[in-house]
């Protein structure tokens, strides 16, 4: 079943980035993906050889974290699984890179679409996303899929249309992490309406076709609920920046936080 | 002897598989023509008592009021309604308009309009001979803040609210007749039927997940932002006429307050009127360019206010303190 996540036409030769001055982290959350991890990792390398790979390993029971370790990545270890996107916030707290890529253990990406995430933000960006904007040529679309297109009207960029920061891969500069704050990653439609409201450069650079036949897609409509209410809580933040909702303590320079426990 | 016992045996056995075909066949689908037990209490007139326990009507006699009332409100919808039409540039649309108000036949119309010229009144007085006007100095005061004034000195029990583009009257009735049959508000959804949503607005999208947020994935696309909708005269006082102005909050609080809301037609959205800046928004442009691209996030805002920012869509997955760097 994971066979299908893995992209046809890997390359075997190394892609690297035109200008490798700058440091990338490769941020990847893991739960029990011994099967795919080894793949994804391998691709990554095919970037840069310098660059810093973080694997969130999270409520694995499966070997995973041995999997990472022995191709050189630095493995975070957690128990119990953390939920939906905290690896991301985690790896994002641990990374030094000034570029951070992030992308999934269950799904192998070829480098050669994980590159331009890197050279949009090489060249400008502040948040580099993916293309992929769900399963759009249908009359009635997934509450998910209509949730990412809403956002992005409501946040005044009907031009991203479906591109989220909740799909992988995406990558965010140094700077952009500064100001989102890692905390905020772990909800990916908050931190996306935290950096347009913050008048970050948002760019949407590659399409990567995550959401069909592989495990992702599965995972998102078993947490449609979770990604809805995320959205909510993104709008009611903006709404909050603006003024409009009235709060104890409106969001600091690093976006908000008041989240739940 | 022998043969009718035989005979007995056999009436004895038809009569029961007929008693179990009737029974199975109460349970699955009722023969046409035959009432429930409860249907033919109701049928034969019985007595009811409220719950004071006070003898009120019959049940009989009281069904065949409502439905009499039911059909007559139905088919003297025209009789109840007042259309009330925002007109900020009246020189192109006023007559076209003039011609659908007629063609709809309506009781009562008010014209809610920006400057007219000689001509423009003309055709109002000689074609519209009993419309009342509501007149503005400036095109730009004719925003949904006027409408609803307009709303408010009509005196027709339904209220059919239109702006933009002249629309066929036979589209329009349809609106006006869904609140004479028992709805408190009409909406429009402008969604097409048949369209993907790759080809969707980007107001209508957003509309859509206001909806499907809060519950009301049957509205679609709708809104009272999207004209024409009518309303009951009597649920717009109870809203406030003037909440009219504030189309995303007037329905988020016509659902909390449980009115009937129903989709009465797919017409494409009007060009949305001037938008009206609330005092709480007088520093945001924002709220004004969602106005002014159709959509509004007052009723999400109001439905965030009573439900918590998530509505009904909890995050019970995420450890958030191991997020925040705490774990």
């Amino acid at each position: 079943m994971h066979s299908s996540a893995i992209h046809q036409g890997a390359e075997s030769e190394t892609v690297r980035p035109e200008s490798s001055s700058s440091k990338i982290s490769v941020i990847i959350p893991v739960m029990n993906e011994k099967r795919t991890l080894g793949a994804v990792i391998r691709q990554v390398k095919k970037i840069d050889r310098n660059l810093e790979i973080i694997v969130v390993c999270n409520g694995s029971t499966d070997g995973s974290a041995q999997i990472a370790r022995s191709l050189g990545a630095k493995v975070l270890t957690f128990k119990r699984p953390l939920g939906h996107d905290v690896g991301r916030s985690i790896g994002a707290r641990a990374a030094s890179g000034d570029i951070l890529l992030f992308i999934d253990g269950d799904i192998v990406i070829p480098a050669k679409d994980l590159l331009p995430f890197i050279k949009a933000i090489q060249s400008g960006s502040a948040v580099a996303l993916n293309q992929y904007n769900g399963p759009v040529y249908k009359k009635r679309v997934h509450p998910v899929v209509l949730s990412k297109h809403a956002l992005n009207v409501i946040l005044g960029r009907p031009d991203l249309k479906g591109a989220s920061l909740t799909a992988i891969p995406h990558a965010i500069s140094r700077a952009a992490l500064n100001k989102i704050g890692a905390g905020h990653l772990a909800v990916p439609p908050k931190a996306q309406a935290i950096a347009i409201a913050h008048e970050l450069r948002v760019d949407a650079v590659h399409y990567v076709g995550v959401g069909k036949n592989n495990p992702g897609k599965r995972r998102m409509y078993s947490v449609k609920n979770l990604i809805v209410g995320d959205h909510l809580e993104a709008i009611h933040w903006y709404l909050s920046f603006r003024g409009i909702v009235q709060t104890e303590q409106h969001p600091d320079g690093a976006g908000g936080g008041h989240g739940k426990g | 002897m022998g043969r009718v016992n035989r005979t007995a045996s056999l009436r004895r056995a038809s009569s029961k598989k007929r008693r179990s075909r009737e029974l199975s066949r109460t349970a699955a689908v009722r023969k046409r023509g035959t009432r429930s037990r409860r249907g033919r209490i109701r049928h034969s007139g019985a007595k009811v008592y409220g719950k004071t326990g006070r003898y009120s009507k019959t049940v009989r006699s009281r069904r065949r009021r409502q439905s009499r009332a039911a059909i007559y409100a139905a088919s003297d919808w025209r009789k109840q309604t007042a259309a009330i039409l925002a007109l900020p540039e009246s020189t192109a649309l006023l007559a076209p308009w003039v011609q659908v108000l007629n063609e709809l036949g309506v009781t009562e119309v008010i014209l809610v309009t920006g400057p007219l010229d000689d001509s423009s009144l003309r055709l109002v007085r000689e074609h519209l001979p009993g419309a009342a006007l509501l007149h503005f100095a400036e095109e730009s005061r004719v925003t949904p803040q006027a409408l609803a004034m307009g709303a408010e000195i009509a005196r027709a029990p339904i209220l059919l609210m239109l702006a933009g583009d002249p629309v066929e009257a036979s589209r329009l009735a349809p609106f006006a007749q869904i609140i004479a049959t028992g709805a408190h508000i009409a909406i429009n959804d402008p969604t097409p039927g048949g369209a993907l949503f790759v080809e969707r607005d980007p107001a209508s999208i957003v509309r859509e997940f206001v909806n499907v947020s809060t519950g009301q994935q049957q509205l679609g696309s709708g809104c009272l932002s999207v004209y024409p909708y009518a309303i009951s005269r009597q649920a717009a006082a109870n809203l406030g006429f003037a909440r009219l102005a504030e189309p995303g909050l007037a329905l988020s609080l016509a659902l909390e307050q449980q009115m009937r809301v129903k989709v009465a037609g797919h017409l494409p959205p009007p060009i949305p009127l001037s938008p009206v800046i609330l005092s709480s928004e007088l520093a945001d442009p924002a709220a004004e360019g969602e106005a002014s691209r159709g959509f509004t996030l007052q009723g999400l805002h109001h439905a965030m206010e009573k439900r918590g920012e998530r509505l009904g869509f909890p995050d019970t997955l995420r450890n958030r303190k191991a997020a925040e760097g705490e774990a």
